[in-house]
């Protein structure tokens, strides 16, 4: 299973890719991003994956703002400290 | 204070009333209207006017709250002279009008001057009461206003001081690193900890050393280097750190404001600038501003503005460019 995570803090990033590592060694990190741009741009051109971890508060905005410009059609697994982020979440078809 | 023309309108109308009361009463003889009439009037209007002046002069020279006993004696003196000199050179220029004589003192000036005499006493004393009642209602409502924007600012100030995202923030940080990295891990902690140490003990301080902020800041930095990595870089240049002072924590509200209102992503480094110019301290940081405004920081400006207000006239700049995010800090002498 190929695995995206968007976070914008290097250290939380590597600590997830460890966890999901300790699950299941067949998961694979595929690719990091740390913006809303960079985020939006690799899936409009074309990034395949099964599974997208996205961090809620990322360097350049919020990660809302990606769904407008890029279509997402993998699921989405929120990860965020902010909790009153949650009820947008759920808004955008997130699972808590 | 009525704007001018009203000023004169009232104090033409006061006249008019004076005139119509005071002329029947000492002029029975002549006709109501005459050039008696008119020159009470005008006279009327003068000695107001001069008043008037008077008490702004004095007013710019004593205040009544810092030197109440040397305003009520130099009030009472001066209006009392003033006044009475008039009102003489009204009574000397009605009765030479009247008879062609130049007469120092005639029977109805004593008549007039005496008991005038103490009714602008008893007028000046009402007045100076009234200004002084005011003048002391005026600093009580200052004292209030004050008392209410101090415990604003301070518990603003208590509220600021690390949001609680910051210590939630860092812990996420420390459970991964403790994993990866126990020698940096121990290091952060040690940070962390030093970041909090600060803020305890500058709980109450009104006003610490740039060096202590520096200090300060530095291990802030720490903590936000190893969050973020290359993406923010801090250029600290100081030349002048000797006794400059600022209110606690200003420098890492700044600091954490720059990371709140701009992209610091891998594409797009932040960098930082903060240097000291002509007793300023300077905090400064390109715009690349996030696509989702945060709105927490205005109320940190402000309230740091308003802490700043209680040490030093000199005020925080903000400059907002396009290119350019500027805060600009005046160091705090002291004496």
């Amino acid at each position: 299973m190929n695995a995206v995570i968007v976070e914008d803090e290097k250290l939380s990033a590597e600590h997830l890719s460890l966890l999901l590592h300790r699950i299941d060694k067949d998961i694979k990190v595929i690719n990091y991003f740390d913006s809303v741009k960079a985020t939006s741009k690799a899936f409009n051109e074309g990034l395949q994956a099964d599974l997208l971890f996205l961090d809620i508060r990322l360097a350049d905005g919020n990660s809302f703002d990606i769904f407008p410009k890029t279509k997402i059609d993998i699921p989405i697994i929120f990860t965020t400290a902010y909790d009153n982020y949650a009820i947008q979440a759920f808004k955008q078809n997130g699972i808590d | 204070m009525v704007d001018r023309k009203n000023r004169f309108l009232y104090m033409f109308g006061i006249g008019l009333v004076i005139s119509s009361l005071f002329k029947p009463l000492f002029f029975k003889s002549e006709p109501f209207f005459d050039d008696v009439f008119i020159t009470i009037i005008i006279a009327t209007v003068i000695i107001l006017e001069g008043n008037l002046r008077i008490d702004t002069w004095l007013g710019q020279k004593y205040s009544w709250a810092t030197l109440p006993k040397k305003r009520v004696i130099a009030q009472l003196l001066s209006l009392l002279i003033y006044s009475l000199f008039l009102l003489y050179l009204l009574m000397f220029v009605i009765h030479f009008l009247k008879s062609g004589k130049y007469d120092l003192m005639n029977p109805k000036m004593r008549q007039v001057l005496i008991p005038a005499t103490f009714v602008t006493i008893a007028v000046l004393a009402i007045d100076i009461g009234y200004q002084f009642f005011k003048a002391w209602k005026q600093s009580l409502i200052e004292v209030e206003k004050y008392k209410a924007e101090s415990a604003n600012a301070q518990l603003q100030n208590l509220k600021n001081q690390l949001n609680p995202h910051f210590l939630f923030n860092n812990l996420s940080v420390l459970s991964s690193l403790v994993y990866q990295n126990q020698d940096k891990a121990v290091d952060f902690i040690n940070e962390l900890s030093k970041v909090y140490r600060y803020v305890l003990d500058n709980k109450n301080a009104e006003l610490v050393s740039l060096q202590e902020e520096l200090d300060f800041l530095a291990h802030y930095i720490y903590l936000l280097k190893i969050r973020f990595g290359e993406n923010i870089t801090f250029d600290i240049r100081i030349d002048e750190s000797e006794n400059s002072y600022l209110p606690p924590m200003c420098l890492q509200m700044l600091a954490e404001n720059t990371i709140q209102h701009n992209e610091t992503s891998n594409a797009n480094p932040l960098k930082v600038s903060i240097f000291t110019e002509n007793n300023r301290l300077i905090v400064s940081n390109p715009t690349q501003p996030r696509s989702d405004k945060s709105e927490s920081s205005r109320t940190g400006l402000k309230n740091m503005k308003l802490r700043y207000q209680f040490f030093i006239d000199d005020q925080i700049e903000i400059i907002h460019t396009e290119k350019k995010f500027t805060v600009i800090l005046p160091l705090i002498k002291k004496k």
